[in-house]
């Protein structure tokens, strides 16, 4: 046992006892290297993951992967399923404030070779076109009708515009529409807040990458994904933008009074949650669902923006580019799925906060294509590293529900990460590593400096050592553009 | 963000204004106006109240790119908070300028009395 309280199950695997802390239902558990384990208890994580084994109807274990940081309520990097028939809550904190914040990769039929001597240009124009920023508005504005179907309809609604194509919609999570969503459950403010946000980036973590992939270590599966030594990527990385923020602070409301009302303590406020299978929770499900349509439209907007810089800056057209879309997935989210708890098929609330699925091949929900082998799990580095295409496997789906990682996860404050980067020329030294970046908002470029996070090449090494998922393909940047 | 007050009426108003300096360096607008505004909350707890009250805040700013400057006949009672505040409306190219805020968090909020001052310290999701 560890100075903690973490069992060693495996180099990979850390439990936290239910002796841990009073009113624990399940165990936790951590996925991790040893040597994560003293920037885990830096940042009191394993108290997050203790604190999230308290919520009614959870089952087999509160989990964390390994790019876990500190968050609010859950930490980031957190998976959590409860029980929809038997009592099991949905808890907002357990997604977050950035409802399907997530992450889509573009596959081209460009060689990094050739877009290399025209990465400034590149970047300038997307830099120009596509909008980022706070608050910043875009260019897709819609009127409040407009936008509820938008939060209907997902990126069917983008689509439907022109924004892209049906192939698109077939290589989205969930077909980028949750079914259930209900627009009447959203606020006026959170419609507000999305009138004009459709197709931006935002800022913070959010962003563009140009990309090139370095290495492939599963040909097949990397055949079947379109992937190839050499190739370039572009990664788009952005979420609800301020209508998702407002959807789930209202919810956090609505909730505040559910635990006394339903008979359940919290340890923390922000853990705040009501059962699935109440009027509060079929609300917020509903609503966040909306927000999760949202996302999903934003991105197949912001994608749309980069194929016609692209077609701009290579006078071609994105057909000829070759730019179709690998897959997006969702890495703040909760959904009802069914998973296998004790023998018995169960419909659980699997909430992924930080947390990417990773189906394996055969699951009904993918596409025909992947079937064979596998979700492509699309896992982002920091802007001076690399990225990573995973594939999703059988044991993933008995241990985590299908989850793993979703990126670097934080080493650091972004507070901090400024403080170290004073003096420093992070642009610079991205130059010298061949990369180009533009950014727009203030201190993002120290806030968001690799050295504020974990290197993703160890992180993933954890995934792929418990046996989570597989590698399949690294890419590393070439080009950035971030808020 | 740590925020402190002889009364609950001051730690509200001091932490609207360090919300106010989280959100942008600068806090005079070159071709902003001077905007009023009357907001009223309800909740039993007071953390939940402080919570709402910057929340509401931020919603202004975002929403209409409000910045707050001061609040007159600010009242925390018997589960209400009501105020009149005065804020700057921010060009667009200011507002783009500021730190996307997503939301203050209920995380640990409790406000202390220590000796002479309440107390409070405030996450916020950036």
């Amino acid at each position: 046992m560890t100075e903690t309280g973490l069992h060693k199950i495996d180099d990979w695997r850390w439990e936290i006892p239910i002796s841990f802390k009073h009113g624990m239902r399940v165990p936790g558990r951590i996925y991790a290297r040893e040597d994560f384990l003293s920037q885990i208890a830096h940042d009191k994580c394993e108290e997050q993951v203790a604190n999230v084994a308290f919520l009614p109807g959870i089952v087999k274990y509160s989990l964390a992967m390994p790019d876990i940081h500190w968050g609010y309520g859950f930490p980031i990097g957190g998976v959590a399923a409860t029980d929809v028939e038997s009592g099991g809550v949905i808890s907002p904190g357990g997604i977050g404030f950035d409802t399907n914040c997530g992450v889509r990769l573009l596959r081209s039929s460009l060689e990094a070779k050739d877009v290399v001597p025209r990465m400034k240009d590149l970047v300038k124009t997307l830099y120009h076109d596509v909008p980022c920023g706070v608050g910043v508005g875009g260019n897709i504005k819609v009127g409040a009708g407009e936008l509820k179907e938008i939060l209907r309809k997902g990126s069917r609604w983008a689509v439907s515009k022109g924004y892209g194509s049906a192939e698109d919609i077939e290589h989205t999570e969930n077909n980028g529409c949750m079914q259930d969503a209900d627009p009447s459950l959203v606020s006026d403010r959170a419609v507000r807040r999305g009138l004009d946000q459709s197709g931006t980036l935002g800022s913070g973590n959010h962003f563009l990458e140009v990309q090139a992939v370095e290495k492939i270590f599963d040909e097949a599966a990397a055949a079947c994904f379109g992937l190839r030594e050499g190739q370039v990527t572009v990664m788009i990385h952005s979420g609800s933008r301020g209508l998702g923020y407002q959807i789930c602070e209202d919810y956090l409301k609505v909730m505040r009074g559910c635990p006394e009302k339903y008979g359940f303590s919290i340890p923390d406020r922000q853990l705040v949650a009501a059962p699935v299978r109440s009027d509060e929770g079929e609300r917020y499900v509903r609503a966040m669902f909306a927000a999760a349509n949202y996302a999903w439209a934003n991105r197949q907007c912001l994608m749309h923006l980069t194929r016609l810089a692209f077609e701009k800056v290579f006078r071609a057209g994105s057909k000829a580019l070759g730019l179709d879309l690998v897959y997006d997935i969702a890495h703040n989210i909760a959904k009802l799925e069914n998973h296998t708890v004790d023998g018995k098929e169960k419909l659980l609330c699997v909430h992924r906060k930080g947390a990417t699925r990773a189906f394996p091949k055969g699951h009904p929900e993918l596409p025909d294509g992947y079937r064979p082998v596998g979700q492509p799990v699309i896992i982002p580095g920091d802007m001076g590293r690399c990225s990573y295409v995973l594939v999703g496997t059988d044991l993933a789906m008995r241990e985590t529900f299908g989850s793993v990682c979703h990126g670097a996860g934080r080493l650091m404050s972004r507070t901090e990460a400024v403080k170290r980067g004073r003096g420093v020329d992070i642009a610079g030294e991205l130059v010298k590593k061949g990369i180009v970046v533009m950014a727009t908002g203030r201190e993002t470029l120290a806030e968001e400096a690799p050295h504020a996070y974990k290197d993703i090449n160890e992180v993933v090494s954890v995934v792929s050592h418990a046996g989570l998922a597989r590698p399949v393909a690294r890419m590393r940047p070439l080009g950035v553009i971030k808020g | 963000m740590v925020a402190a007050g002889k009364t609950v009426e001051d730690l509200f108003a001091h932490a609207a204004e360090g919300l106010a300096c989280a959100l942008l360096d600068t806090q005079d607008s070159e071709g902003g106006r001077v905007l009023g505004k009357h907001v009223e909350l309800t909740s039993p707890l007071v953390e939940d109240l402080f919570v709402d009250w910057l929340n509401e805040l931020k919603y202004l700013f975002f929403s209409e790119k409000f910045l707050f400057r001061s609040a007159r006949s600010l009242t925390v009672k018997d589960g209400k908070l009501t105020a009149d505040v005065e804020g700057l409306i921010m060009t667009d190219a200011e507002a783009a300028g500021a730190r996307e805020i997503k939301a203050a968090t209920y995380h640990d909020v409790r406000i202390r009395r220590d000796g002479e001052y309440y107390t409070v310290e405030i996450i916020f999701d950036i």
